[in-house]
């Protein structure tokens, strides 16, 4: 299954570009990185300068860049933003979680 | 999706392997995890790619050494120094 806005939080996270947009702690706001490993609570993102920084998930939203593929216009940037509370769990077992339609509607396109 | 997602880890365990090996040892846990979790097989070709007794990925020429002896492929972890046999038959000649 190719990954689409729609999959993304069942999908893998690791290797994927990322942007902190809003947080609950203002100093995280604006974090830019490469998303490089995750956890159950947090990810941690590594910076172009090579800083690695631990995030939480919860409290914070996430904007990712997804690659883009055959499958979409060529040269067009899809992003994507997640409430972090719908990742919060731990990668194997993300494939399986399942929310509630009002829930779902948190990921905007 | 599980299996896809297995075969991404292993792509970027040896992307990254050169930075940081201690990572690419982490990407392959997460992926073994992942197999275990949803009963999916991990492909054979990867499966040689993992010392059995440490998980470290394996790069041939950097962390371990593969030899052939008595119709066998001796895979030896030079971080654990543990030794992997695989045999294997003529066939086909």
């Amino acid at each position: 299954m190719q990954l689409s806005p729609g999959n993304l939080i069942h999908h893998e996270i690791i290797g994927l570009e990322t942007e902190v947009v809003d947080s609950s702690n203002f100093s995280q706001i604006g974090i830019k990185g490469k998303v490089i490993d995750e956890t159950k609570n947090t990810l941690s993102i590594q910076l172009e300068k090579g800083l690695t920084k631990i995030i939480a998930k919860s409290h914070t939203h996430f904007l990712f860049n997804l690659p883009t593929g055959r499958r979409y216009l060529p040269g067009s940037r899809i992003q994507v933003k997640v409430d972090g509370t719908l990742l919060l769990s731990q990668p194997e077992n993300r494939i399986q979680t399942k929310f509630k339609k009002s829930i779902r509607r948190r990921i905007d396109l | 999706m599980a299996a896809q997602r297995i075969r991404q880890l292993f792509e970027m365990a040896d992307e990254i392997f050169k930075q940081d090996p201690m990572m690419s040892k982490r990407y392959v846990y997460l992926a073994r995890r992942m197999g275990m979790r949803h009963r999916v097989r991990i492909p054979a070709e990867l499966k040689r790619r993992v010392c059995k007794e440490c998980g470290a990925y394996l790069v041939p020429g950097a962390n371990c050494r593969v030899r052939i002896k008595n119709n066998m492929i001796i895979t030896m972890c030079m971080d654990c120094e543990h030794l992997m046999r695989k045999p294997f038959s003529k066939t086909g000649i």
